[in-house]
């Protein structure tokens, strides 16, 4: 089966900031997060998808289509979240439907007015009386009804109370249950990814520093802890983001087998890390306290 | 394209409120200032591009809709070419409206006359074009403020070419020539008698014109990031 979104080698450049040589796969049935710090790159990236920024060089395609050449095609059957939506204030919610409904053909009347009863959409109210968190609820029954095979999604989680945010997470399990559709999201919330995604790619100043499934990272990512005296110029080419106290290290490693046998007979741990702990290490990199 | 252009009057939907009101003052000053015909032709040129390229990429950016237009599922050269229809669209509508509101209150029978001539309507055409290529495709691809920096640096520049062109007693001077042959050119196209081969002219050139706004306005805005 074609994976629902293929990039090779995507650079785009900025003044100050440039994505170099993204690639990444991401089969169809699954749910990506992607996660990374403030200006990393995750929001450009899911817009260089929809062709809504301009590439530099590189490929992209999404159900094997090309994203230039499709790209009607692809935005009909993408369901996109921004992270800030941006509807016209004086606009209700019915009309934003009206609107939407002309340009989908799988549109679903049922399903969105379902939708809106789920998640407390008051159909007559105006744009503006809804708070950040509601216009993002709107957003998301926008982008789940007209049957999208891929739900695309920046930050679709910021903004949301705590309990929405466990139900927004069980609908995209419940999503995915068709084996046709998948999920990219973006987040910065950790424990989200955690709950929901099976694949997770971590972007740092625009460069991709490990795209895989979430059970290949826990399974082969370690969080290491040890004596500041073993580590040397050596042992630390097998180490990410170290950071020394005067307790000790902490530090990662993308393969706890070899650090495993690396550090043979010398007396260190290695945890299973949480994605904040590998969020906060490879951001912060080396630190010396 | 139908489907666009109702988004496009959806979502701009105040603004065409404003726009109904500002065209009923603007009538409404024509007859009681008693404004030649010819001279609210050409106001009429200048005034509808500016408030359908302008105003309408103003409320735009105030609500980043283009954010929004360009994640559904059209392209941007469609997109550009339901904003250009939508405009014209809304400028006859505005020209049709003046004809309608002189006849049921002008008082001077030879400007309804003129009005109702076809050759007002294919001048209106061309003068529109032109102003709304520059403009169009300027505020499609720089925004409001671009457009506001680029009407304030051409106003500058007139001001400094009248300046200079007035400080020379000199008849051959480059700038009164330049600034005359614009002046007979308006009234080349005022005063010329309607004959077919003009007025096939003057919708050709203003077919053309609007031609090349669209591809030029697409050429930019496909380059834009949102």
């Amino acid at each position: 089966m074609e994976p629902a979104l293929e990039i090779n080698k995507l650079r785009k450049e900025y003044k100050d900031f440039k994505l170099n040589d993204i690639s990444l796969r991401l089969p169809s049935g699954y749910i990506m997060g992607l996660i990374g710090p403030n200006g990393a790159g995750k929001t450009t990236l899911i817009k260089l998808i929809l062709n809504m920024t301009q590439r530099k060089s590189g490929e992209i395609k999404v159900f094997g289509l090309d994203n230039l050449t499709h790209e009607t095609d692809i935005r009909s059957r993408i369901g996109f979240v921004h992270e800030e939506p941006h509807y016209y204030s004086y606009l209700k919610v019915k009309e934003i439907r009206a609107l939407f409904s002309r340009f989908y053909t799988n549109w679903n009347n049922d399903l969105f007015s379902s939708l809106c009863g789920e998640f407390g959409l008051p159909l007559n109210k105006r744009i503006a009386a809804l708070s950040r968190g509601t216009k993002m609820k709107l957003s998301l029954a926008l982008a789940l009804s007209h049957d999208s095979d891929f739900l695309l999604m920046d930050e679709p989680t910021t903004g949301l109370d705590p309990v929405f945010r466990r139900d927004l997470l069980r609908k995209f399990s419940e999503v995915i249950q068709n084996e046709n559709k998948t999920v990219l999201f973006s987040t910065h919330i950790t424990s989200d990814l955690e709950r929901a995604a099976d694949y997770i790619t971590y972007i740092q100043k625009g460069e991709i520093l490990f795209s895989c499934t979430k059970d290949h990272l826990f399974e082969t990512w370690g969080l290491v802890k040890g004596g500041n005296e073993i580590l040397d110029h050596e042992s630390k080419k097998f180490l990410k983001g170290v950071q020394r106290s005067p307790y000790g290290f902490k530090a990662l490693t993308a393969d706890k087998e070899k650090v495993r046998r690396a550090f043979a007979g010398k007396n260190i741990l290695i945890d299973k890390p949480s994605l904040d702990d590998i969020m906060f290490l490879l951001s912060k990199g080396e630190i010396n306290a | 394209m139908l489907k666009h252009i109702r988004r496009e009057l959806i979502f701009n939907q105040t603004q065409l409120y404003i726009f109904a009101g500002y065209m009923i003052v603007f009538w409404i000053w024509i007859d009681w200032k008693d404004i030649p015909f010819r001279m609210s032709l050409v106001f009429l040129s200048f005034v509808l591009p500016l408030f359908c390229a302008v105003s309408i990429q103003a409320r735009e950016e105030k609500f980043k809709a283009w954010t929004l237009n360009c994640s559904l599922p059209t392209n941007r050269k469609t997109l550009v070419l339901a904003r250009l229809i939508t405009s014209w669209s809304l400028m006859f509508a505005a020209y049709v409206f003046g004809l309608l509101f002189s006849a049921l209150f002008q008082e001077n029978p030879a400007f309804l006359s003129q009005f109702l001539e076809p050759k007002s309507l294919l001048i209106f055409l061309l003068f529109s074009s032109l102003f709304l290529a520059f403009l169009f495709s300027f505020v499609i691809r720089f925004g409001m403020s671009g457009v506001i920096l680029g009407l304030v640096a051409l106003q500058v520049l007139g001001v400094i070419t009248l300046l200079l062109a007035s400080a020379s007693n000199n008849k051959d001077n480059i700038l009164r020539s330049f600034l005359h042959s614009i002046i007979n050119g308006v009234k080349f196209f005022l005063d010329h008698d309607p004959t077919p081969g003009f007025l096939l002219l003057l919708l050709v050139s203003a077919a053309a014109v609007n031609i090349f706004t669209f591809k030029f306005s697409h050429f930019l805005f496909a380059r834009r990031d949102f």
